[in-house]
Order: structure tokens, then C-alpha cells, then sequence
């Protein structure tokens, strides 16, 4: 008879999957900004634009931040984290929920530090037009901020003069491209498509199709319609495909954003109900998890658990 | 070589031509020197003077700007002196039996307005620009003579000649008068860089500088910068320009514009502003400077083998500016720097006043909006807006103002620039600082006596009487709500039935409690019953009370929006 399994217990937090997001929390906690600069210099593209993108809460991080650009004007990364630690405040004043249940007051004060964030922005963008992390920071205050599709599909189009196939700016694009904000399906799906398109094959980028798709999903009425919709020939193809591209792909790596990637691939493929493709990527993860997309489907530890314990024998410890 | 020389009184500048002779005649006056109420009496002299002439062979032609008027024409000699000759004796003699007809010309040839230069400037100097030629209608004849007595002078003109001389027997015979200064400049904006929504599909900029060959030479540099990222990048706009427009005073003025695609205004805005901070930082081509500069001296060159420099020398013999050569000029040009521009930058970018398509906004960008609205309504009595609590009219000594919510807009009689007024008795008063108050008589309780206090204390000669307006386009209060017998009725009803029942429960509650604290039982039932009771009776009139208060409200609602 096999011991009996401990419950698995999925680890969210993304600083376990990629260290250097502790790394970096400790060395700006020291204020020691070579350091810092060193950290985020020799980090790919991708990796660097994440690690900006951190939630970073420590108290005095702003003033700090002001004070590299007052020394150096032209330090881009010290603009891009400026912004993106100023967009994190701006929501954590206007929460995530939907926009009826945020007040009036939450509203202004989400304005308020957004435009603080794009000022900011605005000027790095002006000095150093070459650096993505840059241009994925306002692509989220120009959605907040409500500038129009057009100004969004503008700064993504500067980003990707210098950066074609950035996958955090897709993300972000994407968002603006639904309908819960300004565009369409039709929109974010072409958008989509062509961006996995396009990507090298084994980059994370094929993964904003299963992304569109849940998203798609999660806005239809019914249960039935939403099954309908997943189970449809032409939408499993192209999540199948996607993976074919991404995941299953031989020259995929374990960038920083796997862990999310490859979330998303098995909730999609738990949504389908094709256990063995979910056993694959569980396994893959091992205690790995993201709580995206797992927050759409309930509270994430639990509905990883429960498809765990569904796609993987003995009860679903890795 | 430039030489300058004095024909009849009137100073000139003369150089040689390649090309062939011409001449113009400027007199320092302008869109920006014209009250509200004149608006258009320079234009309508230049026709004036202009329309008598024929057109046979001739190339001649007639232009108010903003501060200058000038005549021009190409041809012979004997055809120079002929047509300024003939400019002057129209300008002396002017014939009144043709005013009616330049009229009718001025009107079927509207000028454009700029809506930059009112949001900047406000009914005032260079503001005037961005209205109509308000005052077409009633000019007559004295005020057209007062108009050309007080500009279009002898000591207020100056002359250029392309050609190897003053043409023989070049008679201007102007009546002696004054010099008239430029006017300054105004700001509406109290605080820069600003922002206000203009049309739907354009993005518009300006901003003033100091007026040296530098701010050329960055106005050229953000165009061509304009045109690669809004045109050539991201195809967002079609038609990409910008302007040096330098002033007698030593300022200039730059305007920066670009169309945008209806599905793409708010990137030719996010683009303009992008452009706009770059420069701002300095991220400025070298080669961009290097070609303006090489473009601007070629084209200075060529401009004086034709005597295209003269306009503009000529000008600066009535603001009292030194007259330049070619060689100078063009040392001005090619001495800029990279760095130079970037300096302008700066300045251009504080002083900067962004149009955007209609429906956006720039505070995003760190743009202030420009002021809508006064910091406060005039002391005096309330007009309230039929059926339309939010909207009054103050109407006092001092002033009128609208209130709409918390915002007031304020037009003092001291500070009025313009008073339209139409024939059914609306009336609309705009402040010097381009800020507008509507009087509309059935818009507004009793506004008939705002008309009449307006009309006794702005003086006569700022009114404007306006055409008669269709009747289907006169503003009326919002339409009655319709409401059917029942709904009408309902609420009288409601008070009728609640309201009295409330109030017997109250009075039932009230004598069974008088009843326990004396000691006796109103419903024989001992004490608890009846405290039980009169609980019971003040919780129901609570229930029906609540609805009274409705009611009640509803009919004072009625009342206040009759």
C-alpha cells in the first residue's frame, strides 16, 4: 500500500518560481540602485520588464526613486519602476473590483496617482523612446487613464519598433483590446493570433490565445454557452496549436513568465476536461502555480487541488 | 542690398530683383488692433480700396494679417505707380457708394478664426483673431473714415521695392497721421502649459517665444518631427504643419497642427504630446537641426534674388526694427545650435496651449485646462431656469453671470468686449477674458428684465445687432413633464388618505399613552395592552409618514420647476 499522500498545497507567489524578484525587492530595500541597476541590466528583456512590474510596497520607494532620476534624468529603468510602483498604488486605491462597486472618491484618488505615473512615464518615454519596460507601463495608464484604443495601439506600436515580440505589452495590449474595456473580440482575437504568430517558436507568446479564449469565456451568460464556446472544434484547434507552439514546443524554456504560461495552459485544458494534458503540465509545474487564470475558476489553491487530485494519480503531490 | 529710402514721407526699402518688379505698401494695422464690435473694418478697407481698381493685367492683391494691412503688386513700372497711387487716392477719397458692395464680397469670403489665439488670448489684441467679422454689418461710413484717419496714415505706412529704383513719378499721397504701436500680447492663461477641446478631428498647439532666428529654426524642427511620427510612422495624420509667425513687439508666435483620422484622434494627440516632450528633454536630431538650417539659408538666398525678404524688412521699419541683410541674416541662421533649439524647446513647451480633438482631454499629459468658468458670480438678483433647478441667472450692478451647479461664468459690464443682441431679446455678453454669458428670455424666469438692464448699462457702441433667428433654433426650458390624471392626482391623494390616517394613529398613540400616565386603561386592557397598541400605532404613522414626506416633496418639486 502506498503512504498516504500530505495534502499538496500549490505555491503562488511568484518569488519562489523566479529568485530574482527577491533579489531585487532586498537590494532596492538597501536603496543600493548599482546594484539594482546591475540586477535588472543583465536580465532579459522580458525578465526585466516582470521584475519592474513586481509589487514592490516597501514605504519610501517613490521618494528614492525620484531621487536617481533627479541625479541621473536619463535613467530609463529608474522611470519604468517609478511608473509601474506608482500604477500599483493608483490601484490599490481603486481595488479590482468592477467599476459600479469602486466610489467616487476611490476613483479620483486611482486618477490622482495614475497621472502621476504617466507623467513620469511621459518623460522617460521622451528620453529613452528604445526601452519596452517603458511602453508596457503606459500601455496600462493609458487604459486606466481611458486614452482611447488608438492611443494604446500607438504606444504599443513604439514598443514594438524596439521590441517586436514583447510578451508582458501583449498582455497589456490585449486587456485594452477586450470589450470589458474598449475594444472587441474580434479585435483582441486577431491581435492575438497574430502576435503567437509571429513569435519564435517556443517563445511564451502563443499563450495569449488560450488567454483571449478564457477571457472570451468568462464573459458568456450561461454555463451551457461557455461549454459551448470552449468545446467548440475551432477554439480547441487553436489552443492545441497554441501549445504545440509554447509549451510542448522542444526550444521552450523556463523564461521568467513560464509558471503563468503554463497555468494558463492547464486551466484551459482542465476546462476542456483533457486530463492527461493537464497531468503533463501539473507535473511540469511541480508545486509551481500562478494564481492567474486559477482566480477565474474559484479561490486558486483550492481549484489547483482539486484538478490536481483529478489528473494526477495518488492524489496529486509532484 | 538692401537701401532704404523715403517716398512722399513714407519710409521704404529697396533691392534689386531677378525676377520681375514689385512693390507693396504695409500700414501697421490688424485683425488684433480691431475691437469686437469692428471686427472686419480692416479687411473691409482693404476691399474698399482694392475693388475699384479692376483686375485687367494686372497682378495685384490686398492682405490683413494680424497686425499688418499691406497692398501689393507686380508689373511695370507705370503699373506700380498706378495701382499705389490709386490705393492712396481710395484711401484718401474713399467712395462710399461701393462700401455696400465690399460688404457683400466680405461676407461671401468669410476669413477663418483660431481658435488658439481666443483660448490664449481671450476678446482681446491677438485674441480677436478667433472671432467673426462681427462688426460688417454696422459699419457706415464715418466709422470706415475714423478707421483709415487713425491707420492708414502716412507716418503708419512703409514701402518695399524689388527693382533698381523708386519707379518715376511714384506719388503716394497718404494723409499725415501716427504711428501706431503694435498691440501686446494679453494672456488669458493663467497657467501654461494648458489645454482646451477644440473641433473633432484636429490636433492643434501654439506657443509664444522670444522672436529670433533659433524659434524658426525650431519650428521646422518639430515639424519635420511631427510629420515622421504622425504621418510617416503611424499614418495617423495626413496633413502636418507648423508656423513661425514672428510679432512686431519681439515675441513670436508658433502654431503646430495636424488632421487625424476619426478612429485616430486620440493617438494624433498622444503623438503630438510625445513629439512635444521630446523635444521638451532635448531629444533633438542633429540632423534635423543641420538640414532646417541648411533649408532655411537656401531659402533666404533665393527669397532676396526676388526681393521676397522685402515684406518683411519693410515691417520692421514700422515697429522700428533694424532692417537686415541677406549676409546677416542668414549668419543668424547657420550660427544655431542643437543646443540652441533645445533651449527654445523649453520655452516653447512651458508657454505651450494644446487644441484636443473634441471629447479628450490633456491633463494626462501635465496640461492645465484653460479656465471655463469665473472664480465667482456677480452680487445680485436670482433668474432661476424654468424647469431646470441646476441652471440661475445673476443679474446685478456689477454684472451678469450664469450658474450652472457650482460653476459660474461672470461677464462684469466693466470688463464687456462685446454685447450681441437679437431681436427676439436674447442677448449674449462676452468678458475681455473671452469668457460668455447667454441671457435667453425663455430659458430664464423673468428674463426680459435682464435684457433691459442689460441693454441700459453696456454702452451703445459695443452692441452688435444680430439677424432674426429661426424660431425652431430659439432655446425653450425643457418640454412639461406629461403626467396623466392619475399621476397628477396621486400625490394630493396620498397626503389626503396617509397623511390623515398618520395623523389619527398619532393621536390614538398619544391618548393611550395620556391614558397610562394617568394611571388609567384607554382599551380596558390594563397598561400593557395599551403601551402595546400606541407602539404599534407610532410604528404605522412612522410607515405612512415616510411616504407623506415623499409626497410632499414631489409637490414642491412641482412648484419649483412650474
Amino acid at each position: 500500500m502506498l503512504p498516504r499522500m500530505p495534502p499538496h498545497h500549490p505555491v503562488l507567489d511568484p518569488a519562489v518560481a523566479y529568485p530574482k524578484i527577491t533579489q531585487l525587492r532586498s537590494v532596492l530595500d538597501a536603496r543600493d540602485w548599482p546594484a539594482a541597476r546591475k540586477l535588472l541590466d543583465t536580465a532579459e528583456p522580458i525578465e526585466r520588464d516582470c521584475l519592474i512590474q513586481d509589487r514592490d510596497e516597501s514605504a519610501g520607494l517613490e521618494e528614492f526613486l525620484r531621487g536617481v532620476l533627479l541625479e541621473d534624468p536619463d535613467d530609463s529603468t529608474a522611470g519604468a519602476l517609478l511608473g509601474q510602483h506608482l500604477i500599483h498604488a493608483a490601484w490599490e486605491i481603486r481595488t479590482s473590483q468592477r467599476a459600479n462597486k469602486v466610489s467616487r472618491e476611490q476613483f479620483a484618488g486611482f486618477r490622482r496617482v495614475l497621472l502621476q505615473a504617466e507623467i513620469a512615464l511621459i518623460d522617460a518615454a521622451a528620453r529613452t523612446p528604445g526601452d519596452p519596460a517603458i511602453w508596457t507601463a503606459r500601455l496600462t495608464t493609458a487604459r486606466g487613464l481611458q486614452l482611447g484604443l488608438s492611443e494604446a495601439r500607438r504606444r504599443y506600436d513604439r514598443l514594438a519598433e524596439a521590441a517586436p515580440h514583447h510578451f508582458p505589452a501583449q498582455r497589456q495590449l490585449l486587456q485594452e483590446l477586450c470589450p470589458k474595456w474598449r475594444g472587441t473580440w474580434e479585435k483582441v482575437h486577431t491581435f492575438a493570433r497574430e502576435a503567437a504568430g509571429a513569435a519564435p517558436p517556443g517563445a511564451l507568446n502563443a499563450v495569449l490565445i488560450p488567454e483571449v479564449h478564457l477571457e472570451h469565456w468568462g464573459d458568456l451568460d450561461s454555463h451551457s454557452e461557455r461549454q459551448a464556446y470552449l468545446r467548440s472544434d475551432q477554439v480547441r484547434n487553436e489552443v492545441y496549436e497554441a501549445a504545440r507552439r509554447s509549451v510542448w514546443h522542444p526550444d521552450f524554456r523556463r523564461t521568467h513568465g513560464w509558471v503563468s504560461v503554463m497555468s494558463t495552459f492547464a486551466a484551459v485544458f482542465a476546462l476542456l476536461d483533457d486530463m492527461p494534458a493537464v497531468a503533463s503540465l501539473f507535473t511540469a509545474l511541480g508545486d509551481l502555480a500562478s494564481e492567474r487564470p486559477w482566480s477565474y475558476l474559484g479561490d486558486p489553491a483550492t481549484v489547483i487541488s482539486q484538478y490536481r487530485a483529478r489528473a494526477l494519480p495518488g492524489g496529486g503531490a509532484a | 542690398m538692401i537701401s532704404q529710402v523715403e517716398v512722399d514721407g513714407v519710409p521704404a526699402v529697396l533691392a534689386p530683383t531677378t525676377g520681375p518688379l514689385h512693390a507693396g505698401l504695409v500700414f501697421r494695422v490688424g485683425v488684433a488692433d480691431e475691437p469686437l464690435p469692428r471686427r472686419g473694418v480692416t479687411r473691409l478697407v482693404e476691399h474698399l480700396a482694392l475693388d475699384g481698381l479692376g483686375t485687367a493685367d494686372q497682378q495685384h492683391n490686398g492682405m490683413t494679417g494680424t497686425e499688418h494691412t499691406f497692398f501689393h503688386v507686380q508689373g511695370t513700372a507705370e503699373e506700380i505707380t498706378g495701382f499705389l497711387g490709386a490705393v492712396c487716392d481710395a484711401l484718401r477719397e474713399p467712395d462710399s457708394g461701393r462700401i455696400e458692395r465690399a460688404r457683400e464680397r466680405l461676407r461671401a469670403d468669410e476669413s477663418g478664426t483660431d481658435p488658439l489665439a481666443l483660448w490664449r488670448h481671450g476678446a482681446r489684441d491677438f485674441g480677436r483673431t478667433g472671432y467673426p467679422e462681427w462688426g460688417l454689418d454696422g459699419l457706415g461710413e464715418q466709422e470706415l473714415r475714423d478707421w483709415i484717419a487713425r491707420f492708414f496714415n502716412r507716418e503708419n505706412a512703409a514701402l518695399w521695392i524689388a527693382g533698381d529704383g523708386v519707379p518715376d513719378g511714384l506719388k503716394l499721397h497718404l494723409p499725415s497721421g501716427e504711428r501706431q504701436p503694435g498691440p501686446e500680447p494679453s494672456s488669458a492663461l493663467p497657467v501654461t502649459p494648458a489645454w482646451f477641446a477644440g473641433p473633432d478631428n484636429e490636433v492643434a498647439w501654439d506657443t509664444t517665444v522670444r522672436r529670433e532666428a533659433r524659434a524658426a529654426i525650431f519650428a521646422n524642427v518639430l515639424e519635420r518631427q511631427m510629420f515622421r511620427e504622425l504621418r510617416q510612422r503611424d499614418g495617423i495624420s495626413y496633413t502636418v504643419r507648423t508656423d513661425y509667425q514672428p510679432r512686431s513687439g519681439g515675441t513670436a508666435r508658433i502654431v503646430a497642427y495636424a488632421d487625424a483620422l476619426p478612429e485616430k484622434r486620440e493617438a494624433a494627440l498622444g503623438g503630438l504630446a510625445d513629439v512635444l516632450a521630446a523635444l521638451r528633454v532635448g531629444r533633438i536630431d542633429p540632423d534635423d537641426v543641420a538640414t532646417v538650417i541648411a533649408l532655411t539659408a537656401d531659402g533666404l538666398t533665393e527669397a532676396d534674388t526676388r526681393g521676397g525678404r522685402l515684406p518683411g524688412q519693410a515691417f520692421n521699419l514700422l515697429s522700428g526694427r533694424a532692417v537686415t541683410d541677406l549676409e546677416e541674416a542668414v549668419a543668424e541662421v547657420r550660427a544655431v545650435t542643437r543646443e540652441d533649439v533645445a533651449e527654445v524647446a523649453v520655452a516653447a513647451y512651458e508657454a505651450g496651449l494644446l487644441m484636443t480633438p473634441a471629447g479628450t482631454r490633456a491633463d494626462w499629459a501635465g496640461y492645465t485646462a484653460a479656465p471655463t468658468h469665473s472664480e465667482s458670480a456677480v452680487a445680485g438678483r436670482v433668474h432661476r431656469a424654468v424647469r431646470n433647478p441646476r441652471h440661475h441667472l445673476v443679474s446685478g450692478p456689477d454684472g451678469v453671470s450664469h450658474v450652472a451647479g457650482e460653476e459660474a461664468t461672470t461677464v462684469r459690464y466693466d470688463e464687456c468686449a462685446v454685447l450681441l443682441a437679437w431681436p427676439d431679446g436674447a442677448r449674449q455678453l462676452i468678458g475681455r477674458d473671452a469668457i460668455v454669458v447667454g441671457v435667453e428670455p425663455r430659458v430664464y424666469r423673468k428674463a426680459d428684465a435682464v435684457t433691459r438692464e442689460v441693454d441700459a448699462r453696456v454702452p451703445a457702441e459695443l452692441r452688435i445687432a444680430m439677424p432674426a433667428r429661426d424660431p425652431d433654433r430659439i432655446p425653450q426650458p425643457p418640454p412639461k413633464q406629461r403626467r396623466s390624471p392619475m399621476e397628477w392626482i396621486a400625490p394630493y391623494w396620498n397626503l389626503l388618505v396617509f397623511g390623515s390616517a398618520g395623523l389619527v394613529l398619532v393621536g390614538v398613540a398619544a391618548t393611550s399613552i395620556g391614558f397610562v400616565l394617568t394611571g388609567r386603561s384607554l382599551f380596558g386592557d390594563g397598561r400593557q395592552t395599551d403601551l402595546g397598541i400606541s407602539a404599534m400605532c407610532l410604528v404605522l404613522a412612522g410607515v405612512l409618514n415616510r411616504t407623506t414626506l415623499l409626497d410632499l416633496r414631489e409637490l414642491r418639486n412641482r412648484w419649483v420647476n412650474r
